[in-house]
């Protein structure tokens, strides 16, 4: 099988041969010298800690070029591929979609590639130097971490490549993540623990140990943690890989595509539950928080919605190409057509059950609140009343954003501000208008109403959260967001028929 | 009849509510040129995109050598090739570099990929630029690069948008003779252009596009003079004034269309040489003085300008 062409353009594109030698040689080199130079300062006493100082700075080289180089490598290829033309060219020319994205993945990066490689082998000399009587065990862990630093890679260089070609490279993942981050974004970690899970803050918590000091300690519950964390990152990996080839050659469809954005929402409710099943692993990223179960079944839940509105979003556009075939040609296409109408009520249904399904696994002790909800798969009145409310309420949420998004559909506008504008506004604003009134009126020494809460019932969210705790009432808001979905429901029709007047040209 | 290597079935192309492309079908076979006219902002481009697979259509078929463009990319790309109007190269690769990548891309083998690369660079005027950088070649040597990026596989299907707008008078020249080549191999083509002398020249069909729609489609014969293919135009010199020419004219067999300013005539009549030779005959029989006669070749300005497209603002 020949070369992938889009590896041999890169490869000719940063330099060629001499370039990519000459940087293997300087970066093995400096390496080299300079912890040759570090073993002529100290004693010999002190070379097993120049060693470990040494290995903690490669591994640290490591990630860095892994987590930062690879990817920016890719982004920038996507950016200057958009903005020369290229990418049509890939697209006109007989190459698979995958070879496409396999270039994209392994092209870019060639020069970082050679410096990982570097650093690998540099590394091993350093941990078989430390490993006492010439034990396998650290390299073993080592080359571990290598492996798992693969994987995180693939998943991260998977995610950049697909926001690249989504946005034609102007969006980058990791600079979004980063400021997310610094405004409050990392508190996701300690709320969603599916989100930890998916991360691996558990390994990587636990990786530098063997490494370092030759020893492990992963207790069974984080070993159960890691491995459903790497086969999440796998899995997740995977669909994004997926997504990115059909990218390639639809850049005007949403970056998943029904089955895609469904099979998508089942690994990640997957992480959800698993990550809520196993507290233990995650335990000391939040022990400080106290009782924070409801929030984090709150959270996760609301984490769920956010990834449904992918498969939400592939519904719409699949609904306005089929009202659009109809309307332009009279043809109505085969299969499927059902599916897209349903899907606000799947979705809806898909978060009850994954709220339920993380209520049963969670801790009774954590989340006293919860009795109910375990006893909502067979339930009995006032149960009953809780389960329609729930799923009344996210139902209508997604049956909202499925109106709004068809009206943007259809004119063709992007979508991304809008989704996020819905989740601000719909879900979101009401919660922190309640923090806030119930912060202030903690001030005032007014006794806030910390059950029924003040404005959190009109947002979906609130509702869950008012149905988890115990003795809220969710109904008052409830009807406040009927309301908002006859609305939507209004705006829904008036894109529909937008879409027949242009038919007049 | 030979079948079609490119068909457009009924493509309609919507930038959110604009409609535009709007139901435009049409078929080229091999041996077949078409020239695409119309305003800017007509949709010439976007049909083109789309033809390529490169804009997504809303309603309609694209089928090159039969397969569709849009569910068998890879299957259709071994068949068809695209220039837009501005040149997508890589512009810190080397000519032969590039052209290189392009083998690449088709899964061309080395030799064979040698062989094009050479015969193209020679062919564009490029040969001496082989070694040169991208962004270092002129627009016009790009726009050429860019053409023989899209010949070097040897597609049955060519698309060319604006191919001639970087092109200095010797290169169009050069280019025109291309085209008619690649027409007499067998391709089908589309060229998009506003130089209609050209296309007049080498086009066999001739298409005109306004407000996303397909206004005229036939021969350059019959989009020019909106009549027949068999018919020709003939514009007739007389020495000096005759006062009853028209009067003359009508006499003579299968002559219609007559039009006289002066001492200068045009007609139509057949458009074989055996009927441009019997007119010639019966015109100095008629007592005409003849001191210049011609066909015209078929004005696809006028043709373009009576279609009563304005601009597309």
């Amino acid at each position: 099988m020949s070369v992938n062409p889009l590896i041999w353009a890169n490869y000719k594109l940063t330099g060629g041969r001499r370039s990519h030698v000459l940087t293997v040689v300087v970066y093995a080199g400096l390496i080299a010298v300079a912890v040759g130079l570090s073993y002529q300062a100290v004693k010999p006493a002190e070379y097993r800690w120049v060693t470990s100082v040494w290995l903690g700075l490669v591994t640290a080289a490591q990630a860095l070029l892994a987590f930062l180089l690879v990817p920016m490598a890719i982004r920038r290829a996507v950016m200057r591929d958009f903005q020369s033309g290229m990418i049509e060219s890939h697209r006109l020319a007989p190459i698979s979609n995958g070879r496409i994205v396999l270039g994209y993945l392994a092209g870019p990066p060639l020069q970082a590639a050679w410096l990982l490689v570097v650093g690998l082998a540099a590394g091993t000399c350093l941990v078989t130097a430390l490993s006492v009587g010439g034990s396998w065990r650290e390299p073993i862990a080592w080359w571990a971490f290598h492996g798992y630093l693969l994987v995180v890679t693939l998943l991260v260089a998977a995610l950049v490549l697909l926001t690249a070609l989504a946005t034609g490279g102007k969006a980058s993942f990791l600079a979004i993540a980063f400021v997310s981050a610094i405004f409050g974004g990392w508190l996701a970690v300690v709320f969603v623990p599916g989100l930890a899970l998916l991360s691996g803050v558990t390994l990587v918590a636990a990786l530098p140990e063997p490494v370092v000091r030759g020893a492990t300690f992963l207790a069974p519950e984080e070993a159960a943690a890691v491995l459903a964390g790497i086969l999440g990152q796998l899995a997740l990996a995977v669909l994004f890989i997926k997504a990115a080839c059909r990218k390639v050659r639809a850049p005007h469809r949403p970056m998943f595509d029904l089955p895609l954005g469904l099979v998508l929402l089942v690994v990640w409710a997957g992480a959800l539950i698993v990550g809520v099943a196993l507290p233990g692993a995650f335990e000391w990223i939040y022990e400080d928080w106290g009782d924070i179960g409801i929030a984090q079944l709150v959270a996760s839940t609301a984490a769920f919605m956010v990834v449904a509105l992918f498969p939400l979003l592939a519904a719409v556009s699949e609904r306005v190409r089929r009202d659009r075939a109809r309307i332009l040609s009279g043809a109505e296409l085969r299969g499927g057509c059902a599916l897209t109408v349903l899907m606000p009520c799947l979705l809806g249904a898909a978060t009850v059950a994954t709220l339920l399904l993380m209520a049963s696994f969670a801790s009774h002790t954590r989340i006293p609140g919860l009795v109910w909800v375990q006893r909502a798969w067979l339930p009995e009145w006032p149960e009953l009343a809780r389960l329609v409310a729930l799923l009344v309420a996210c139902g209508l949420a997604f049956w909202i954003n499925f109106n709004i998004f068809y009206q943007f559909v259809a004119r063709g506008a992007k979508v991304l501000l809008v989704a996020v504008l819905s989740l601000v506004l719909l879900q979101a604003l009401p919660l922190i208008i309640d923090g806030v009134v119930l912060t202030v009126l903690e001030e005032l020494n007014r006794a806030p109403n910390y059950v029924d809460l003040y404005t959190a019932g009109f947002s979906p969210i609130g509702t869950v959260l008012l149905c988890v705790s115990a003795g809220g009432n969710p109904w008052p808001g409830l009807a406040g967001q009927v309301v908002l979905g006859g609305l939507a429901w209004l705006v829904g029709g008036r894109a529909r028929r937008q879409l027949v007047a242009a038919r007049g040209g | 009849m030979a079948e079609p290597l490119l068909e457009l079935e009924d493509v309609r192309v919507l930038y959110g509510r604009l409609v535009a492309v709007d139901g435009v079908s049409f078929a080229l076979r091999g041996g077949e040129l078409l020239g695409m006219i119309g305003p800017n902002g007509a949709g010439k481009t976007t049909t083109l995109r789309a033809a390529a697979g490169l804009q997504p259509i809303s309603t309609g078929r694209v089928r090159v050598m039969g397969r569709d463009v849009f569910s068998s990319p890879v299957e259709a790309g071994h068949h068809l090739g695209f220039t837009p109007d501005t040149p997508a190269l890589y512009d810190t690769l080397t000519v032969e570099d590039f052209l290189e990548f392009v083998a690449r891309c088709y899964g061309l083998p080395r030799s064979l990929a040698a062989e094009r690369r050479d015969h193209w660079l020679s062919e564009l005027w490029l040969a001496d630029k082989r070694k040169a950088k991208i962004g270092t070649l002129s627009r016009g040597m790009k726009q050429r690069l860019a053409v023989a990026r899209t010949l070097l596989p040897d597609p049955h299907v060519v698309l060319l948008d604006e191919p001639a707008a970087g092109l200095d008078p010797a290169g169009r020249a050069q280019f025109r003779r291309l085209l008619a080549g690649l027409r007499d191999q067998g391709k089908a083509l589309i060229v998009s252009s506003h130089i209609l002398a050209d296309l007049a020249e080498y086009c066999t069909h001739i298409a005109i596009i306004g407000h996303g729609r397909l206004l005229s489609w036939g021969t350059v014969a019959e989009v020019a003079g909106a009549t027949t293919a068999e018919l020709c135009r003939y514009q007739v010199v007389l020495a000096q004034r005759v006062g009853d020419a028209a009067t003359r004219l009508a006499s003579i067999e299968g002559v219609v269309a007559v039009e006289v300013d002066g001492d200068t005539l045009k007609l139509e009549c057949g458009a074989d040489r055996l009927s441009a030779a019997r007119l010639l005959e019966r015109l100095i029989r008629a007592g005409l003085p003849v001191a210049e006669f011609r066909p015209l070749r078929p004005d696809l300005e006028e043709a373009y300008l009576r279609s009563g497209i304005g601009q597309v603002d």
